[in-house]
This record gives C-alpha cells, sequence and structure tokens, in this order.
C-alpha cells in the first residue's frame, strides 16, 4: 500500500484525572475523507491540537507522507503542508472579505515589497465565489457578516490553500442547508484533487454524505475503525454505544408526584419547534441531544432568558408569565447555566456574597440584610458541599471550576425553589466535585424539588435520570422512561 | 436544615444579638414558627436564654463561646440513615449488622409496610418491637456485650438459612484502597458469609471512619458493594477512587431546606 498522508503511532496525552489520550493509531490517505466521531469531550478536537502542536503530545510520533514531524504551531503545522478549519474563527473582522480569505496567498504586484494587487485579489475572489455559488461581496468588511458566514470564510481558505492535509473540525455544528452544500462541494472538490481529509463530526448523517472511512473515539481511546462503504449506520452506532460504564451514579427511586410544570408547544424561531413535556415533584428529568440541538436554549426560554416565539409554560397547573428571569424566580424555577464563567460566577465578588446572592431577602430583618445569620446560613451550605477552602471572604475568581460550580448549585439551593435546570452542571468539573453535584440532586429531589438535568455526557443521563428527552435539531425526538432506554436508543434519535 | 445546625445558627444569632424574635428567626431560616418556639423551649432547658413573649433573650452568665461538638456527631449518623431509609422499600427483606447508623435506620423504619428485618443486632431487635408493621428475625449466637449483637459459628450457620435483598453493613474503618477494616474478627466473618446472601449491597460509615483504620480486614469495597453512604466531607481522592470504583457513592450532603 502507498504511503499514508499522515500517521499517528501510539499517541500519549494526559491532561487531567479526568481525560486522557491513550495510544491514538490513525492513518490518512490521499483522496480520503476520514471521519473522526465521538461524544462531546470524548478527544476528537484533543486529537487536532496535538497533531497542530498546540498541546504537546506525551509520546509516540506523527508522520507526514512517512517522515517524522513536530509542529509546535499551528503555523508550523500549515508550512508542513497541514490546514486546520478549527471550531472557532480566527480572521480580521477589520479587512475585506477577500482580504481575509487570500491572507495566506496575496496576489502581490511585487513580491519584495508586498504590494498587494487589489484588483486581482478582488478578481480572484469574486471568480471563486461564483465558482461555489456563494453569495457574499468580497469587498464588503469581515465584520459585518455572521457567525455561519465567518466560517465558511475559514472554509474557503482551507479550500485555496495549499495544504496537503486538511482537518475539519466540526464544521456543520453552525450551518444551515445552504452552507452545508457548499461544504460538501468544497470536500468533494478536495477528494478530486487528491487532499487528504479529517473530518471531525458528531452526525452520522453527514458519515454516509462525504466520510470513505469512520473512527468512533470514546474517552481517548479509539474504539475502532469502518469502511464507510461497507458499514450501516447501526453498526457504527454499535460501536459508540459499546463504550458502556458501570452503575456509579447515586440515583434514589423517589416515588414521583403530580406533575408541577409543562411547557406546551414552545418554539423559538428557527431553534425550538413544538417542544412539549411534563415535569413531576421529584423526578430528574434528563435533556440530551447534541450540540446546537436546542438543549440549552430550551432552558433559556422557560427561565425567561430568550423570549420564547410561541407557547405556554404552566407551574403547578396555573400558566406562568416569564417575561424575564425575574418572573421566573418568583414561579419558582432556578437555571444554572451552561456557561459559568460569563453567566453564573462574580469572579470577583466574595465567596460568600457568591453564595448569598439569589436569597438574600431571607435575611432581611427592619430593612437590613442581617449579617451574622446570613453568614452562618452561607457558611453552613459551603461546609456541607465541601466547598474548598471554603472562608467567606475568598475571592472566587481564585476557585477551581469544580468549586466554582459546587458554589453556583449551593446559590440556588440555599434559595429553596421548586424547580431547577442545570444545564451541563458537570462539564469541566473534577470528578470529586462531579459526586458532589450528583449528590446535591439527590438531596433536592428526596425533599421535592425537581430537576431538568441537560447533559451530553450518555452515562451521566443514563445513570441520574428518571426519564430521558433527546433533541435533535430543536425537536423533541424521543421521550423514554429510564428503564426502557439504552445508550443505542439515545445515540440513534440524538445522531440523525 | 437540620436541628442540630439550626439550633447552632440560633445559638451563634443570639449570642451576637443578646436577643431573638421567633418571626424573624423563622423567616430566615426557612421553617415555621412553631419549629423555632419548640428549638427555644430546647435552649432554654439548657439555660442559654429566656424565652419572652414573640422571642427570647441571652441569659447574661453565658459567657463561653459555643463549642461546636467534637468527634462524635449523632448528626451524621442522622444523615446517613436518611439517605439509607430511601433506598428500602415497601415489601422489602433487608439485614441490618450491628452499629449505630443501622440503630438510626431502624428507628426511621415507621413509614414503611411489610418490612422483614433481619439482624444480629439486640438493641435494633429490642427498638424494633415497638414497630407493630415489621417483622424481625434475630439471629442466633454468642452474645458480644460491647456490641449488644451476636456473633460466632453459630450466627454465620444461621445466616446461610436466609436470602436478603438488601443488606447494610455498617463499617468502622476504609483505607486509602478502598480495604474494609472492621474491630473484631467475628464481625468480620459475619459480614463476608451475610454479603453472600444478599443481591443488593450497601456499606455505611461515616466520615471519620475515613480516617482511621481497624484492624480485622473484610475485604474491597468494590468486592463487597455497590452501594457507599457516607457524610459529604470525606476527602476528594476518596470521592474519586471510589467514583471510578464503579460503586455508587451517596454523600449525606443534608444542604437543602426542608420540603418544597
Amino acid at each position: 500500500m502507498n504511503v499514508p498522508a499522515l500517521m499517528l503511532k501510539n499517541i500519549n496525552k494526559y491532561m487531567s484525572e479526568d481525560f486522557s489520550l491513550n495510544s491514538i493509531n490513525l492513518d490518512l490517505f490521499y483522496g480520503e475523507v476520514h471521519a473522526l466521531i465521538g461524544e462531546n469531550g470524548s478527544g476528537k478536537s484533543m486529537i487536532i491540537n496535538v497533531i497542530n502542536g498546540i498541546f504537546k503530545k506525551d509520546s509516540g510520533q506523527i508522520y507526514v507522507d512517512g517522515q517524522e514531524i513536530n509542529a509546535n504551531s499551528v503555523y508550523e503545522a500549515k508550512k508542513l503542508g497541514i490546514h486546520s478549519v478549527l471550531q472557532d474563527v480566527a480572521l480580521y473582522p477589520n479587512l475585506s472579505i477577500a482580504e481575509n480569505v487570500y491572507a495566506d496567498k496575496m496576489p502581490y504586484k511585487n513580491e519584495l515589497l508586498h504590494w498587494i494587487d487589489y484588483d486581482q485579489l478582488i478578481y480572484n475572489c469574486k471568480e471563486l465565489f461564483k465558482d461555489l455559488n456563494i453569495n457574499l461581496n468580497p469587498e464588503a468588511m469581515l465584520g459585518s457578516l455572521g457567525y455561519a458566514q465567518l466560517h465558511l470564510v475559514e472554509l474557503i481558505k482551507a479550500y485555496i490553500s495549499d495544504a496537503r492535509i486538511i482537518i475539519f473540525d466540526e464544521p456543520t455544528s453552525c450551518f444551515s442547508p445552504v452552507e452545508k452544500a457548499v461544504l460538501y462541494q468544497v470536500i468533494h472538490e478536495l477528494k478530486k484533487r487528491k487532499k487528504a481529509i479529517i473530518y471531525i463530526t458528531h452526525s452520522l448523517d453527514e458519515i454516509e454524505q462525504v466520510a470513505d472511512r469512520v473512527t468512533v473515539i470514546y474517552q481517548g481511546k479509539i474504539i475502532g475503525t469502518r469502511n464507510v462503504t461497507v458499514t450501516t449506520t447501526e453498526e457504527i452506532i454499535e460501536l459508540m454505544a459499546m463504550t458502556e460504564v458501570g452503575k456509579r451514579y447515586p440515583k434514589l427511586d423517589i416515588p414521583l408526584g403530580k406533575t408541577i410544570m409543562s411547557v406546551k408547544d414552545l418554539s423559538f424561531e428557527t431553534v425550538l419547534s413544538d417542544i412539549n413535556f411534563d415535569l413531576r415533584k421529584g423526578e430528574i428529568l434528563g435533556v440530551t441531544g447534541l450540540a446546537g440541538s436546542g438543549r440549552s436554549m430550551l432552558a433559556k426560554c422557560i427561565f425567561g432568558v430568550t423570549k420564547p416565539t410561541t407557547g405556554t409554560i404552566e407551574v403547578n397547573g396555573k400558566p406562568a408569565t416569564i417575561h424575564e428571569p425575574y418572573d421566573a424566580i418568583r414561579a419558582g424555577v432556578a437555571l444554572l447555566p451552561e456557561d459559568r464563567i460569563n453567566s453564573s460566577v462574580f469572579g470577583s465578588l466574595s465567596l460568600q456574597s457568591n453564595v448569598s446572592i439569589a436569597s438574600l431577602r431571607r435575611f432581611v430583618q427592619h430593612m437590613v440584610i442581617d449579617p451574622y445569620i446570613l453568614a452562618d446560613v452561607s457558611n453552613s451550605y459551603v461546609e456541607k458541599l465541601s466547598i474548598k477552602p471554603g472562608n467567606a471572604d475568598d475571592i472566587v475568581r481564585t476557585y477551581s471550576g469544580g468549586n466554582q460550580q459546587k458554589m453556583a448549585v449551593a446559590r440556588w439551593m440555599m434559595s429553596h425553589l421548586k424547580i431547577y435546570i442545570m444545564d451541563e452542571p458537570t462539564r469541566g468539573v473534577d470528578i470529586a466535585s462531579k459526586t458532589d453535584i450528583y449528590n446535591c440532586m439527590v438531596d433536592m429531589v428526596r425533599k421535592g424539588a425537581s430537576i431538568i438535568f441537560i447533559s451530553s455526557d450518555i452515562d451521566e443521563i443514563m445513570g441520574m435520570c428518571d426519564r430521558i428527552l433527546v433533541m435533535n435539531s430543536g425537536k423533541l425526538v424521543c421521550d423514554v422512561p429510564r428503564a426502557q432506554a439504552s445508550k443505542e436508543l439515545i445515540l440513534k434519535y440524538a445522531a440523525k | 436544615m437540620f436541628a442540630i445546625e439550626r439550633i447552632r445558627i440560633i445559638k451563634n444569632y443570639i449570642t451576637n444579638n443578646q436577643q431573638a424574635e421567633v418571626s424573624s428567626l423563622s423567616s430566615m431560616l426557612n421553617v415555621s414558627e412553631v419549629t423555632i418556639r419548640r428549638d427555644l423551649e430546647k435552649l432554654e432547658e439548657e439555660g442559654f436564654l429566656t424565652r419572652t413573649h414573640g422571642g427570647a433573650i441571652l441569659n447574661k452568665a453565658e459567657d463561653e463561646p459555643v463549642i461546636a461538638s467534637e468527634g462524635f456527631n449523632p448528626a451524621d449518623y442522622q444523615e446517613i440513615a436518611d439517605i439509607a431509609v430511601q433506598l428500602i422499600k415497601d415489601g422489602d427483606i433487608i439485614m441490618l449488622t450491628n452499629g449505630s447508623i443501622n440503630l438510626h435506620i431502624a428507628k426511621k423504619l415507621g413509614s414503611k409496610n411489610n418490612i422483614t428485618i433481619l439482624t444480629n443486632d439486640i438493641t435494633i431487635a429490642t427498638e424494633l418491637s415497638h414497630n407493630k408493621s415489621v417483622k424481625v428475625v434475630l439471629l442466633g449466637g454468642n452474645v458480644d456485650f460491647r456490641y449488644n449483637a451476636v456473633f460466632g459459628t453459630l450466627t454465620t450457620n444461621n445466616l446461610k438459612q436466609f436470602f436478603v435483598s438488601k443488606l447494610f453493613i455498617e463499617i468502622d474503618g476504609i483505607t486509602g484502597d478502598l480495604d474494609l477494616t472492621v474491630s473484631s474478627i467475628d464481625m468480620a466473618s459475619l459480614i463476608q458469609e451475610a454479603a453472600n446472601n444478599a443481591s443488593q449491597k450497601i456499606l455505611l460509615l461515616t466520615a471519620d471512619a475515613f480516617e482511621k483504620n481497624s484492624f480485622y480486614r473484610v475485604g474491597k469495597a468494590q468486592q463487597i458493594a455497590d452501594r457507599l453512604i457516607t457524610n459529604s466531607r470525606i476527602k476528594d481522592t476518596y470521592k474519586n477512587t471510589i467514583f471510578n470504583s464503579n460503586i455508587q457513592l451517596f454523600t449525606s450532603i443534608d444542604a437543602f431546606e426542608g420540603n418544597v
């Protein structure tokens, strides 16, 4: 067989007690699209980062055309012929679209003086856009573009580059069907030109569309590689579901009470359509789905951060009018947001202020907050949740992710509401804090609260929930009780 | 919030303010005024305060600061028992080994129906005799009066005749590698035998047990049991190891205040 364009041999990389890459072996040939598939946090992007030298590998070798390479940065990787389209765009918003597209390949009037031939540049770009059916003005500022269009520009940069190896990291996550068509056309062209392509995704549909081979990754290990033409989707799902973990999630079977919240016909623009579900007292309701399936938007709509286009929310049998988060809290609903750093933790405030900020009303006595009892009650929460180091005056910014998250959980527990929406409460959190957060959930439901638990970790959802909802492109596609759910079933609905 | 915790907070509050109103305490602590009055009554009995109309004032003689009780803490047992009781369903056949946590579980079984309890602890059997809705089977054997429980070959042979759906094992110590230890060899062999005859096995131990080891080894936690209930203040390294050994770790985070 011919020499692979790119070959990874026994790559190891230790990141944390929670995650490491374990002897990754991967090969990629010219004229081939090799897809990597796996859940969020399984290590797909990590592999790309190691190839690009953003993270240094602990051991193992990377070969390009049979030659061992050692890139130390994206720039060095580019020089070696590896072009990556990453999840975050790295473009110049104050330059025109054409300048951005050709940033690595400017047409010069004079090479030596770096004298750019602008007429040529615009002409080239116009021709290129015509070929690819892209409706953008090359002379417009890049800053005027939307998120999806920015990714499109990154995509075109890869298309015109001289690189022999091209890596796409979840390119479609923000694309509409129009942009997807461009993407597929680009990949088709690149294949014709005998480029080697790595395509990261978690959608099975896309694999059938573009890939020749697919490799399944789970928790930093390669589970297996299959040839797409001879493999059915079911086989790939089976491969992905093979990785069942033990029963280590603390789950109490609490008898469920009456319906406490009903969401009816909830829609938001094109992101969510016709969401219907009920939540019962004492229930942990799991919501899962791929990134971009609308999970977080659903949470935001219920909590009043975004106003749903249509739909009603009933709390305790009565319709609740929720225009803003304050209304939601008054109705007894709390949201632990996904983005801890930007939307929940006050990094520059003290631990005590952070913990007590949602329940100050409780401590008001004769129109003044009583500092002693406030300190006592918040200290008792800090101690119970083992938030460390846990001094009341500590500035929270200095705390670890796990402790910050526990603090956010404590804040809402202290406000003593009925319904808790927790969006990815355990993402980026160490194991010890994870077990604490699970046990907080146990504590809340056994005292009558209800939880909507949003997570992309299917093991955790299966371990903690009474019922599981699966979302796919803004729709609720599956609603099963825990006993009937299997990882295969969830994956099938989530990734199809 | 737990009663002991609440009383500690009330004590601190009154020490700081010299006095307190029932209504404000009740709103700040999220409990009814009746509960607060009951707490104040208790504190009056201790001589800590004097109750007045609608509130209480600090007794001036009481100068010494409030000291948290050290070592032995009955709240630890209570919290663990609270979680354990949630695991027991009506109609279950369970076994409680000897110990204080299991005694607390026995005290809380009043709300359950049609439960059969197998035990080697005489105190637990006596405690359950007040409860008409449960059936108690006390194992036979040599009585060890240090624990007020029965042990020995007679007991282990006796055990072979039963099969229970849930076994609650109280342990005295655990090592960093999750080796379980107890304070007598008879207790170790009793637990080993009992674990053979049960479908779900649940370990009970206070956070203090993580800091000390007893002499007699029972076995590895992951081989003996599938669940472990303890207090939330155990060290992070233990939480880590237990989670990674695929044991369901319940910690008694008893923070959420009362029912909603």
